[in-house]
């Protein structure tokens, strides 16, 4: 009777001392040392566009006035236009930028909330061409984004010289390559559906500049350009049958290409490097891909199956070739090497796959899909993981990428006998979805790389 | 020996119990008072206030208006603004501000009199703070059921609302005139009795909490720390009420317009004040102040929050929204970055340049949403003195 006694106290004492070391215990030391740095994990952000301010180019003779202002124009609608920024209105801008060379006053910026700055001038030389002087700025940091940069040119390429500002002040903010300063080859279509007339056309990324490369006495459908952009490889139906022709835009003469005359070619897409094509050859009702030597003329097989292969599309690097093929059953994405060989399956979801394009950075693979009655753009990753539709309509189809890889141009067609067809893009985040301005029905598009 | 342990275990199970169920009690009668907190913040002045942005053409006419002198009186702040990026060039100012301050203590002896008497004042509610402080973390730990209690005095000590509007009125009562003594002193017993209020309750509990020692130490800490804390104040309130402060200067001497006039500096000048205070408290504050206890979670959550509204990843290029990289800030002790001390610790994934691409929008995030001080509670300044973020993109990758 006596131990239990001792033995109560000391574990009541001690559940004392627990409950005051519950309850004090995780209090820190009042006088303890430096904690050292605060540690915070953001996983979670926003995305909104980026408040820019772009005040009109200062027109340092007079006979840049005119362009100073559409420069600066064309500059915001580049910007603003690709969803990732937005223009703060010059109604708001609180100092006045009046001489390109004086101080920003960042304070002033910072009230109307611009997180960016683009500020420059127009001027003329003894020639008489533009001369653009503009300078990035990085508002929050209070420091120029880069060096200032001066472009000239002559005053008929002002709206080259305007995206030429803009590909760089994108490509300074964002850390990405810019598309701006690129051209698009496109089928331009005219009239009802049952009689459709089409003929090549090609204009500046933004609808702008546009020029025929043929007339419409004949069918022409899918044109590619090269990785210069100094020629377009598209499909023909000038003999009657469709065969692949090969143009230069600078001088618009038209190259035949030595392929059997009784055969149907199609689908035709450069390599990276410029000299050689790959394309597909109907002959009988097989179909298969060939590879073309362009300074020789000499064709090569790649695939040997009874099935349809086409819709070749070269990797960047130019080691692999993505396509799509109906030997499943269905119509499928496959890649295998730029000389032929084992091919291997990479979509794998419901529907019908094709057109494959292989992303100028290499990463994704552009393609259309056809699932439940309804068209889909979509990339997926090289292995075909990832896969991520970014439209859904009656037919989207003919996916073509940016020089960035970053956005994508298709074609979407609207649905009845009045509908036509219209060229659109979208970001490969699935946003920003708009039509590409042109002055008639269009499809096919083709981006071209960044102008020199 | 059974009887013992149900005499025990009973004893346990009611000392159990009433921690658990000891608090429920006392809450709801603390809840009211929070309601009436967030009532008293809604007025239709304010509301007016938010909806007249929309005329912003009456503020940009007298923005303009300002702008001149700025600009006139800009060439010396200008080139600071360019030379911005070196980071170093900001500590220019500060060799400058140093000589104004004895200099304006000696036209305005109203003020250097006033410096003594409120870091008494402010010594004894940072005791109390950090009481109360020190009970935050230990309610959470004992229970979970008591938790509303403490969140509720967590709004009310920490609410960095009325330490603004503390700072505001001494600026004001100091440009006043010599009054400032008697407006801070009323200022601060207002919000001294709301913190001491609902930590009374918990202090009853634990009474020894108490350590007096480091008082004597953290008064001369606060001396500097809190000039240089109100000439910031001073400097950062001049863009609303530029009119009081130019008749000031014009009366005492032509110096201190330098530090309160120039507008388009403000920012920068009370940056630059404010690292210097921080300069100047972290020396001789770090070894002396005594270190709070640790941020609860949802501070950190709170700051969190703050920083995750501005880091827009919308605008980052593949390569960068590939790039884990931690950032480190040195902080003000108002909550304000410091925005030179903004440096990139570290990569994983990516690229250099997508790292750097990446931190640039990390830089653009704390700067942007940390201009009006971020969420934290100042007592705890030592365990946020310094902040390491992670910024981890992945989960905001397109997928």
């Amino acid at each position: 009777m006596i131990r239990p006694l001792p033995f109560r106290l000391t574990t009541l004492a001690g559940s004392l001392v627990c409950a005051l070391a519950l309850s004090f215990g995780t209090a820190s030391p009042l006088l303890a040392q430096d904690p050292g740095p605060l540690q915070l994990d953001i996983t979670r952000g926003v995305i909104e566009p980026l408040p820019l301010a772009i005040p009109d180019f200062i027109a340092e003779t007079p006979q840049a006035a005119e362009y100073a202002q559409q420069i600066s124009d064309v500059i915001a609608a580049d910007l603003v236009g690709t969803g990732l920024f937005r223009e703060i209105p010059p109604s708001a801008h609180i100092s006045k930028v009046t001489n390109f060379a004086s101080p920003v006053q960042y304070a002033d910026w910072k009230a109307i909330n611009a997180q960016g700055l683009v500020t420059g001038a127009v001027g003329t030389d003894s020639a008489g061409n533009l001369v653009v002087k503009f300078r990035v700025f990085d508002i929050y940091a209070e420091a120029p984004l880069g060096g200032g940069l001066q472009l000239g040119g002559s005053t008929a390429s002002w709206r080259r010289i305007a995206h030429k500002v803009s590909d760089v002040v994108y490509s300074r903010i964002t850390g990405e390559g810019g598309y701006f300063d690129s051209r698009v080859v496109f089928v331009s279509e005219t009239g009802p559906k049952n009689d459709r007339k089409k003929r090549l056309g090609v204009m500046d990324y933004d609808g702008a500049g546009l020029q025929y490369l043929t007339d419409d006495s004949y069918i022409v459908f899918a044109p590619r350009f090269s990785p210069t952009g100094d020629r377009v490889l598209y499909t023909s139906y000038e003999t009657g049958r469709p065969q692949i022709t090969m143009l230069d835009v600078g001088t618009v003469t038209r190259t035949r290409l030595p392929v059997p005359a009784e055969a149907v070619t199609f689908a035709p897409r450069f390599a990276p490097d410029g000299r050689s094509i790959v394309y597909s050859m109907s002959t009988g009702t097989n179909t298969d891909l060939y590879r073309m030597d362009i300074a020789s003329g000499q064709s090569t097989r790649l695939t040997n199956t009874p099935a349809i292969e086409t819709a070749p599309s070269f990797s960047p690097d130019g080691s692999q070739i993505v396509f799509e093929s109906d030997r499943s059953g269905t119509q499928q994405l496959y890649i295998m090497p730029a000389g032929g060989g084992e091919a291997r399956r990479i979509s794998n979801g419901k529907g019908r796959y094709g057109t494959p394009i292989w992303s100028p950075r290499g990463d994704l693979i552009a393609f259309t899909k056809q699932n439940e009655g309804r068209f889909h753009i979509g990339v997926m990753r090289t292995d075909g993981s990832e896969e991520r539709l970014l439209t859904a309509s009656f037919l989207d189809e003919g996916p073509s990428w940016a020089p960035n890889g970053r956005v994508i141009m298709f074609t979407r067609e609207s649905q009845g006998a009045g509908g036509a067809s219209a060229l659109y893009s979208v970001d490969i985040s699935g946003r920003n979805l708009k039509r590409v301005p042109t002055n008639a029905g269009a499809s096919d598009p083709a981006w071209s790389p960044l102008l020199k | 020996m059974n009887t013992g342990q149900y005499i025990s275990g009973a004893g346990h199970l009611g000392l159990i119990a009433y921690m658990i169920f000891g608090g429920m009690f006392l809450s709801p009668k603390q809840t009211e008072s929070v309601a009436v907190q967030e009532v008293a913040l809604i007025s239709e002045a304010e509301f007016a206030a938010l909806s007249a942005t929309n005329t912003a053409p009456d503020t940009f006419a007298e923005a303009e208006a300002l702008k001149a002198p700025m600009a006139e009186a800009a060439p010396a702040p200008t080139p600071v603004e360019d030379s911005t990026p070196e980071v170093q060039p900001s500590e220019a100012p500060p060799p400058d501000l140093p000589e104004p301050r004895p200099e304006v203590s000696e036209s305005l002896p109203a003020p250097v009199q006033v410096d003594p008497t409120p870091p008494s004042p402010q010594a004894e509610p940072e005791l109390s703070l950090e009481d109360p402080g020190a009970g935050l973390p230990d309610s959470p730990d004992r229970k979970p059921t008591p938790r509303p209690v403490p969140r509720i005095s967590d709004q009310v000590v920490s609410t960095p609302e009325p330490q603004p509007e503390i700072s505001d009125a001494p600026v004001e009562a100091t440009s006043d005139t010599a009054e400032s003594e008697k407006v801070v002193e009323q200022t601060q017993e207002k919000a001294a009795p709301q913190e001491t209020t609902t930590e009374i309750v918990t202090e009853a509990e634990k009474p020894s909490g108490m350590s007096t020692s480091p008082r004597p130490k953290s008064r001369p800490a606060n001396l500097a720390a809190q000039a240089a804390a109100a000439q910031a104040a001073a400097a950062q309130k001049p863009a609303e009420t530029p009119k009081p402060e130019t008749p000031k200067p014009a009366t005492p001497k032509p110096e201190t317009p330098k530090t309160d006039s120039a507008d388009a500096v403000a920012n920068a000048a009370a940056e630059a004040a404010a690292a210097l205070a921080a300069e100047a408290s972290e020396t001789p504050a770090a070894p002396k102040r005594p270190v709070g206890p640790p941020l609860t979670g949802g501070e950190r959550e709170g700051m969190r929050v703050a920083v995750s509204q501005c880091w827009n990843v919308g605008a980052m290029s593949t390569e960068a929204m590939r790039t884990k990289i931690t950032v480190g800030v040195a902080m003000n002790e108002d909550g304000t970055p410091q925005a030179g001390s903004i440096t990139l610790l570290g990569h994983e994934g990516g690229t250099d340049a997508g790292a750097q691409s990446a931190f640039e929008v990390a830089r653009r995030a704390i700067i942007r949403c940390g201009a009006r001080g971020f969420p934290l509670p100042v007592d705890k300044y030592d365990h946020w003195r310094n902040i390491e973020m992670t910024f981890d993109p992945e989960q905001m990758r397109f997928k």
